[in-house]
């Protein structure tokens, strides 16, 4: 029988607390966690690897996390995008979501059931991740 | 202080010279012209601290004159009609073209004197009042923005601490009761403050209607019991319960946010002012196609001279001395962004009842029929 397979997620957050702070949340909920404090790094992270979930804050030295889940989007269309903004960023933050750079907001401070909600999410996503499916057969 | 430049347009050489030597001995400096069309041309418009301008100019005419001078200094250059046409209709031509005062000719120059000097007052008034109004203006955009970055800040060291002490809270092994209860208290003042911090945040970006309400349809009875899970043990506390009566499958298209936020702050408001042992009841139901949630306690009625006033910035319902509430006043303007109401009241068995009703169901007949089942 095959071991349940640990769903791959990518942090991006220039605050290394938050990374960590939602890093252990995810961990605990079977995710296996990578972090990136940039834009820049996260994408040569993805050079390397296929994600289930994407987490980037949206403001952050360099390029913006609206601008990076983009880009995401081109080269992980199955990823499950979900960016992280401050309240008063809100406003940017729902044009992004409605350009469809991202699926989900979260909002800094985040609600636990907000954050359980993207886990939810996130899981059912991964499940029905075609490429997540193709590695099980593989093992 | 610098003197006044009086603009004089008259095509009457003689009475340009008399009105110049005149102002000369009031102590004012002038520019004379003989039309509309070298007034204009002039850069003694820009300049000038007020205008008396005839209305029988050889082309434009001076009403003409006064209505263009408006629109290029506005307040910043009054006039001062002078005309041999004194009744009424004449007057009130002038005034209509924007004129700020109206002298008879022939001109008894005592008068155009003191007209002129009070004028320059008003002008001089007006402009302090426009300056200042300007400094508040900027000294309170720097304060919204200052604060607005704070809260920024804030969020994420609340964020990070909040999602650590949740995490601590659910999976730690903790050796005692005592132990467990520190966790979880630090706990819920970082949702409290998180509140505090969201409120702040969102009534400036309602004050500016940046916020819109974003109806969906939303489950009534789950998100009152949601919120009152939170607020039970702080109840608890003071031997109060917390009450929820709803049907459960009411619904209603309302933004979810901004109504748990608005629910969220009436129950902690009701649990501050209830009394011990007492209830506090949140309810939802459907009256005449509105959303209808009421957030009552069994605490003391809140005064009825200060019922029109708990819902402004800064308020409280208890003691005004104590200042630290925008809870209110967030649920105004979140009904608001509704197009709703919030009103309070008082009932025998919830003597300080709070009730919200928003416009916002999108079918009220199946809502209705859902609430009445």
């Amino acid at each position: 029988m095959n071991a349940p397979l640990r769903q791959r997620m990518l942090i991006v957050d220039d605050d290394a607390d938050v990374r960590r702070g939602l890093g252990r949340v995810f961990a605990r909920s079977e995710f296996s966690v990578i972090e990136a404090p940039d834009a820049e790094c996260a994408i040569r992270v993805l050079r390397g690897m296929e994600p289930h979930v994407v987490l980037s804050d949206f403001q952050m030295p360099g390029m913006d996390g609206i601008e990076f889940l983009a880009q995401v989007r081109l080269k992980h269309r199955k990823a499950l995008r979900v960016l992280l903004t401050g309240a008063r960023d809100v406003r940017v933050a729902a044009q992004a979501l409605n350009r469809g750079a991202a699926h989900r907001l979260l909002l800094k401070p985040w609600d636990r059931l907000d954050l359980l909600g993207i886990i939810r999410l996130a899981q059912r996503c991964s499940n029905e991740h075609p490429t997540a499916r193709s590695l099980e057969l593989v093992r | 202080m610098s003197t006044a430049l009086v603009l004089v347009v008259e095509d009457s050489e003689l009475l340009q010279r008399a009105i110049a030597c005149y102002l000369e001995t009031l102590g004012y400096d002038s520019a004379c012209v003989g039309s509309a069309e070298e007034a204009l041309a002039s850069d003694v418009v820009d300049r000038a601290d007020l205008a008396i301008v005839d209305v029988g100019l050889p082309q434009m005419s001076g009403i003409e004159l006064v209505g263009e001078l408006k629109r290029r200094r506005g307040d910043a250059l009054p006039t001062i009609v002078m005309s041999g046409r004194t009744d009424t209709e004449g007057r009130v031509e002038a005034f209509d073209a924007g004129t700020d005062d109206f002298v008879a000719k022939p001109v008894a120059f005592p008068e155009l004197g003191r007209r002129l000097a009070q004028m320059l007052r008003l002008r001089d008034a007006l402009l302090d009042a426009q300056a200042a109004r300007e400094r508040a203006e900027q000294a309170n955009l720097y304060a919204s923005e200052a604060a607005a970055l704070l809260a920024h800040d804030l969020a994420n060291g609340l964020a990070v601490s909040l999602c650590n002490l949740e995490f601590l809270a659910e999976f730690h092994a903790w050796s005692d009761d005592e132990e467990r209860d520190a966790c979880s208290s630090s706990v819920r003042a970082l949702r409290k403050m998180v509140a505090l911090v969201n409120n702040f945040v969102e009534i400036g970006q309602l004050e500016d209607a940046a916020v819109v309400a974003r109806p969906s349809r939303v489950g009534l009875s789950e998100l009152l019991e949601d919120v009152a899970g939170l607020h039970r043990h702080e109840a608890e506390i003071k031997k109060a319960r917390v009450e929820v009566s709803c049907a459960p499958d009411l619904e209603a298209e309302v933004d979810p946010v901004l109504v748990e936020r608005m629910v969220h702050n009436l129950v902690g408001n009701a649990i501050r002012y209830v009394n011990e042992g007492g209830a506090i009841r949140m309810a939802a139901e459907v009256r005449d196609g509105a959303l209808a949630i009421e957030v009552g306690n069994t605490g003391a009625p809140i005064p009825v001279e200060a019922r029109g006033r708990i819902f402004e910035k800064y308020i409280t319902s208890g003691d005004t001395r104590k200042r630290r509430g925008m809870g209110l006043y967030f649920c105004r303007l979140a009904c608001e962004a509704h197009g709703g109401t919030i009103s309070v009241d008082q009932r025998p068995d919830y003597p300080a009842l709070f009730t919200v009703e928003v416009p916002a169901v999108a079918n009220a007949s199946r809502f209705s029929a859902a609430a009445a089942g």
